[in-house]
C-alpha cells in the first residue's frame, strides 16, 4: 500500500507540475499587454516600458519561464504585475478568505444533501422524493451567478451584501490564521464574529443551494441503485428490518461512488466560488483569480492555478485514502 | 467685574465648544468598481489612483468643476508677458503631514522627483521645463517654449514630502517603493490602512492646514464592489453613502424615483469614440469619412441610452476648454455614406471588426450592436468582439504593429487636464503612436502644425481658433467617430454634499465633502 501512495504522491506533483507548464503558456498565448493593463489606459508610455522591464515582460517567453521555474523551485510565485505584491503573499492573505467560505458552505451542503439524496432515495416516488428533485433541477440548471444576485436582492435589506466583515470592526482583531470566525472567536471578539457570520450568509447559501442540489441528485440515484441491487433484496428477504438494510448494508455500499462524487464536487465548488466571490465582493483567491485573468498577470493567475491545482489533487488524494477507509477490499495495485 | 468675567468665559466655553463641535465626526461610506493602482501621484494619476491620492496630496492649483484654476497650496501666481515664466508665491501656513515644512524647496524637489521617475505622473510637462528658487515661499518655473495649458498641468503634480521621499530612498528609486503604499502630503485626509482591491481607509489630518470647520467626515472608507448591481444594493440598503460607476438606465432610475437617493450628473470631459486603425479600407481617409454618416446619433443617445448622454460638436467635449458650438454635430446620412464609400471603391461592401470591452464600459455593447445594423445598410459588415480582458484589449489597440488588434474600437476618452491638448486631441499627434496613445496610427501634417502651434500660444482665444481649426481638420480626415459625450453620474445619499467629479473623471477634493446629520 506504501507504493501505492508513493506512486500516487509522485504522479500528483507532476500533475500540478504539468498544470503550471500548461498554464504559462496558455496565459503567454493570449494577445495582450499586462504592462499597459497594471499601469491603467491612460498611462505613458515610458510608465508602460518601465513596468515590462520590471516584470521582466520584455524578455523572451522560454526565458520567462526558466526564470518563473527557477523561482519556483525556490518557493517563490514571483511578483504580481497588478498589486506588486509577491503573489505568494497574496494567496496567503486570499485563500484563507476562500477556505472559510468553502468550508462553512460545506457545514450546510454536506449534511443537507446527503439526507436529502437518502431520503429521496428511500422515499423515491413519495412527494418528498418529487419536490426535492425539483429542488434539485433547479439548483443545477440555475446559473450560480444568477442565484447570488437573487439572494442578494431577496435577502439584501437584512444582511451584507459585500464584504467579509464590517470595515470599522476589522481593526478589532488581529489576524493570526485569516479565517475571520476562528480568529474573532479565539480572540473573544464577539461583534467582530457576529460581523463576519452576517456577511458570511448569502454567498454561503448560494454555494449551498448549488452544491445541496447536485450532491443530493447523485446521492439518490448511488443509493436507489444499490437498493435494487440484489443482495439487498436477499437482506430484506432474511427479515432484516429496514433500519438495518439501509445503513448495514445499503449506504456502506453506497458510500464509495458518494466519496467519489463528494471529491468531483469539489471541482465544481472552485468554479462557483469565482463566480460567488466575484458577486458578494469576497476577497479570496477566486475574486483574485478572476481579476488575475482580465488583468493577464500572468504570475498570479499561475499562481492561482497551481494553487486551486494544490488543493483539487490533494482533496483526490483524500478521496482515494478515504476508499480505504470505507472498503478495506479494495486492491491497490 | 466679576459678572464680565463670567460672561468672558461662558463666551470662551462657548467657542471652544463650538470647536469640538465643529471636529470631524462620521464615516463616509463609497463603494468604488476598480482599486487605486499607487497612492504615488507621481507614477500613475489614472482616475482611480487620484481618489486615493486626493486625500493625502494636494497640487499648487486645482482645477475646479468650472474649469477654473484656483489656489491651492499656492496663494497666487504671475506670468510673464512672453509666456516662459510663471512664478508662484506659496502659502506659509502648510506642511507636510510628517511635520516637515512645505516650501519652495519642497516644491522644486517634487518636479525634480516627477520629471526624474518620467512616469505617469509627468505625462503633461513640458519638456525642458526648469524649476527655480527664488526664495523660501516663491518658486518660478521657466519653459523653453509657450505651453498654454501648463496651469492645468500643475493640478496633476501632486506635492510629497521630500523628508518622507528621502529618507526612504533606496538604489536611488526616490522613494518610490515606499511610497506606493504610504503616502506623505499635505492633504486633508491620511491614508490609514489599504487592503488592495479590498477597500482603503482615509482618516482627517488635524494638523490640515485648510482647519476643519464644517461637517466634514472624520473617515472616509472606499471599499472595492466590482459589480455594479452590488454596489447598487449596498447603496440602497444604506451600506454606503457614495457609489461610483453606476451607468444602468434601469440603475439609475431606481434612484432617481426614490426621494433618499440623488444621482448626480457630473460635467463630464469624456468623449465616446469609435476609433479606427488607419491600415486596409481605413487608410482611406473617405471610408473613415463614411464611418461619421452611419450612427444614428441623437436616437442613439435619446432612445437607447435614454438621454444620458449627447452627440458633440466636433471631437471634444463641451466641458472642457476648446469647444466649438459652430462646428457641425454627428448626425446620420448614409446615403453620403454610401456615395464615399463607392468613391473609395467599396462598392462591393467592406467587412471590419470592431472591439469592444463591455465589461468595462457597458454602453459600448448598445452602441456597437446599433452601428453594426446600421453599417449593414451600407454594405459595411461589422464584426463585433467583446474582448472580456482588459490587458487583451489594451495591447490590441496599442499594438506597436498597426496590422495587429482591431480594424475600429469603442473607447472612451478623458482629457485628463481641462484643455484637449493632451487628449483627446494630444491623441492624434502622429508623433504619440503606439506605445502613445495614438492607437489610430493617425498622421496629418496640416494636424500635427496646429497641435504644435496650440500649444505654444498663450493667447486662449487664437489658441481655442487653432483647436477648432484641428476639429475641422478631423472632419475631413477623422480618426475616429465622435460618438457623443455620456453623463457620468455621482449616486449617493441625500446626507452627502459637496462632492464632484472633475472633466478628468476624478474626485475635485476630499475636503469638500460634507455630511448632514453627523
Amino acid at each position: 500500500m506504501l507504493s501505492y501512495l508513493m506512486r500516487r504522491w509522485f504522479g500528483l506533483v507532476i500533475t500540478v507540475l504539468c498544470m503550471t507548464v500548461i498554464t504559462f503558456f496558455l496565459t503567454q498565448m493570449i494577445p495582450g499587454d499586462p504592462a499597459r493593463a497594471a499601469a491603467g489606459p491612460e498611462a505613458s508610455a515610458e510608465t508602460i516600458a518601465t513596468i515590462r522591464e520590471e516584470m521582466g515582460l520584455d524578455k523572451p517567453v522560454v526565458v520567462q519561464y526558466g526564470m518563473y521555474m527557477a523561482r519556483l523551485f525556490r518557493g517563490d510565485l514571483g511578483r504580481s504585475i497588478a498589486t506588486r505584491r509577491p503573489v505568494f503573499d497574496d494567496i496567503r492573505k486570499k485563500l484563507p478568505a476562500s477556505i472559510e467560505l468553502a468550508v462553512f458552505s460545506a457545514l450546510f451542503w454536506l449534511p443537507l444533501g446527503l439526507v436529502l439524496g437518502v431520503l429521496c432515495a428511500v422515499q423515491a416516488g413519495s412527494w418528498i422524493d418529487l419536490v426535492s428533485r425539483a429542488f434539485s433541477i433547479l439548483g443545477v440548471s440555475l446559473p450560480v451567478f444568477w442565484v447570488a444576485l437573487l439572494i442578494q436582492l431577496l435577502l439584501g435589506k437584512a444582511l451584507p451584501i459585500a464584504g467579509r466583515i464590517d470595515i470599522a470592526l476589522s481593526y478589532q482583531f488581529e489576524l493570526r490564521t485569516g479565517i475571520y470566525l476562528f480568529d474573532t472567536l479565539t480572540q473573544g471578539s464577539l461583534p467582530s464574529f457576529l460581523s463576519v457570520l452576517s456577511h458570511l450568509v448569502m454567498p454561503a447559501l448560494t454555494l449551498t443551494i448549488a452544491s445541496t442540489a447536485r450532491l443530493g441528485r447523485m446521492v439518490r440515484s448511488c443509493v436507489l441503485e444499490v437498493l435494487r441491487a440484489e443482495y439487498i433484496t436477499t437482506a430484506r428477504s432474511k427479515g432484516l428490518s429496514e433500519r438495518t438494510v439501509l445503513f448495514k448494508h445499503a449506504l456502506r455500499n453506497a458510500l464509495i461512488p458518494i466519496i467519489t462524487i463528494i471529491g468531483l464536487q469539489l471541482a465544481d465548488l472552485i468554479a462557483w466560488v469565482f463566480l460567488v466571490e466575484t458577486v458578494f465582493a469576497w476577497p479570496g483567491i477566486g475574486r483574485y483569480g478572476v481579476t488575475a485573468i482580465f488583468n493577464l498577470d500572468h504570475p498570479a493567475i499561475i499562481g492561482t492555478v497551481l494553487t486551486i491545482s494544490c488543493i483539487y489533487v490533494g482533496a483526490n488524494f483524500i478521496v482515494d485514502l478515504l476508499y480505504m477507509a470505507a472498503n478495506p477490499q479494495v486492491r491497490y495495485t | 467685574m466679576k459678572i464680565r468675567v463670567f460672561w468672558l468665559t461662558l463666551v470662551l466655553l462657548g467657542c471652544v465648544g463650538l470647536v469640538a463641535i465643529a471636529e470631524p465626526t462620521g464615516t463616509l461610506r463609497v463603494a468604488q468598481d476598480t482599486d487605486a493602482v499607487t497612492a504615488d501621484p507621481h507614477v500613475n494619476i489614472y482616475v482611480y489612483s487620484t481618489l486615493l491620492q486626493r486625500g493625502p496630496y494636494e497640487t499648487l492649483v486645482r482645477v475646479d468643476e468650472t474649469g477654473g484654476t484656483t489656489p491651492m497650496l499656492a496663494e497666487s501666481w504671475e506670468v510673464s508677458e512672453d509666456s516662459l515664466e510663471y512664478t508662484f508665491h506659496l502659502r506659509s501656513d502648510v506642511a507636510f503631514s510628517d511635520g516637515s515644512p512645505f516650501d519652495a524647496e519642497a516644491v522644486r524637489y517634487n518636479f525634480d522627483r516627477d520629471m526624474g521617475l518620467a512616469l505617469d505622473g509627468a505625462r503633461y510637462l513640458p519638456p525642458g521645463l526648469t524649476v527655480v528658487v527664488v526664495d523660501d515661499l516663491t518658486i518660478k518655473f521657466v519653459l523653453a517654449d509657450p505651453f498654454a495649458p501648463f496651469l492645468s498641468t500643475l493640478d496633476t503634480v501632486h506635492m510629497i514630502s521630500p523628508t518622507a521621499a528621502r529618507s526612504h530612498e533606496v538604489d536611488g528609486d526616490w522613494g518610490r517603493s515606499w511610497l506606493d503604499v504610504n503616502p506623505v502630503g499635505t492633504g486633508p485626509y491620511l491614508l490609514d490602512r489599504w487592503e488592495k482591491d479590498e477597500f482603503y481607509v482615509l482618516s482627517y489630518n488635524p494638523n490640515y492646514w485648510k482647519g476643519w470647520d464644517g461637517k466634514h467626515p472624520e473617515t472616509i472608507v472606499v471599499r472595492i464592489i466590482p459589480e455594479q448591481s452590488t454596489r447598487l444594493q449596498l447603496l440602497l440598503n444604506g451600506e454606503v453613502d457614495v457609489a461610483f460607476k453606476i451607468v444602468d438606465d434601469a440603475f439609475l432610475k431606481t434612484l432617481e424615483s426614490n426621494p433618499a437617493f440623488k444621482a448626480e450628473p457630473q460635467k463630464s470631459g469624456e468623449v465616446l469614440y469609435l476609433r479606427m486603425k488607419s491600415r486596409g479600407a481605413f487608410e482611406d481617409k473617405r471610408v473613415r469619412e463614411a464611418m461619421l454618416y452611419i450612427l444614428p446619433y441623437s436616437s442613439f443617445w435619446a432612445d437607447v441610452v435614454r438621454g444620458r448622454g449627447a452627440t458633440v460638436q466636433g471631437f471634444i467635449s463641451p466641458a472642457i476648454f476648446g469647444y466649438d458650438e459652430t462646428l457641425p454635430e454627428g448626425h446620420q446620412d448614409l446615403s453620403r455614406a454610401r456615395a464615399l464609400l463607392l468613391e473609395a471603391g467599396y462598392s462591393s461592401g467592406l467587412s471590419i471588426e470592431l472591439w469592444t470591452l463591455s465589461s468595462f464600459l457597458p454602453i459600448v455593447k448598445p452602441l456597437s450592436e446599433l452601428f453594426k445594423e446600421e453599417a449593414a445598410k451600407v454594405g459595411v459588415n461589422v464584426e463585433i468582439v467583446d474582448i472580456a480582458s482588459v490587458a487583451t484589449f489594451l495591447g490590441g489597440v496599442s499594438n506597436t504593429d498597426v496590422n495587429e488588434g482591431p480594424d475600429m474600437w469603442s473607447w472612451t476618452q478623458s482629457p485628463g487636464i481641462n484643455s484637449p491638448w493632451g487628449a483627446p486631441l494630444g491623441m492624434w499627434y502622429s508623433e504619440n503612436t503606439p506605445p502613445g496613445r495614438n492607437g489610430e496610427f493617425y498622421s496629418n501634417g496640416a494636424y500635427d502644425a496646429l497641435y504644435v502651434e496650440a500649444g505654444r500660444t498663450a493667447d486662449p482665444v487664437a489658441r481655442a481658433a487653432m483647436y477648432s481649426e484641428m476639429q475641422r481638420i478631423l472632419l475631413g480626415d477623422p480618426p475616429a467617430v465622435p460618438v457623443g459625450t455620456w453623463k457620468m453620474y455621482l449616486c449617493m445619499t441625500q446626507s452627502v454634499n459637496g462632492i464632484a467629479l472633475g472633466s478628468a473623471g476624478s474626485i475635485i477634493d476630499w475636503y469638500s465633502v460634507s455630511l448632514d446629520g453627523e
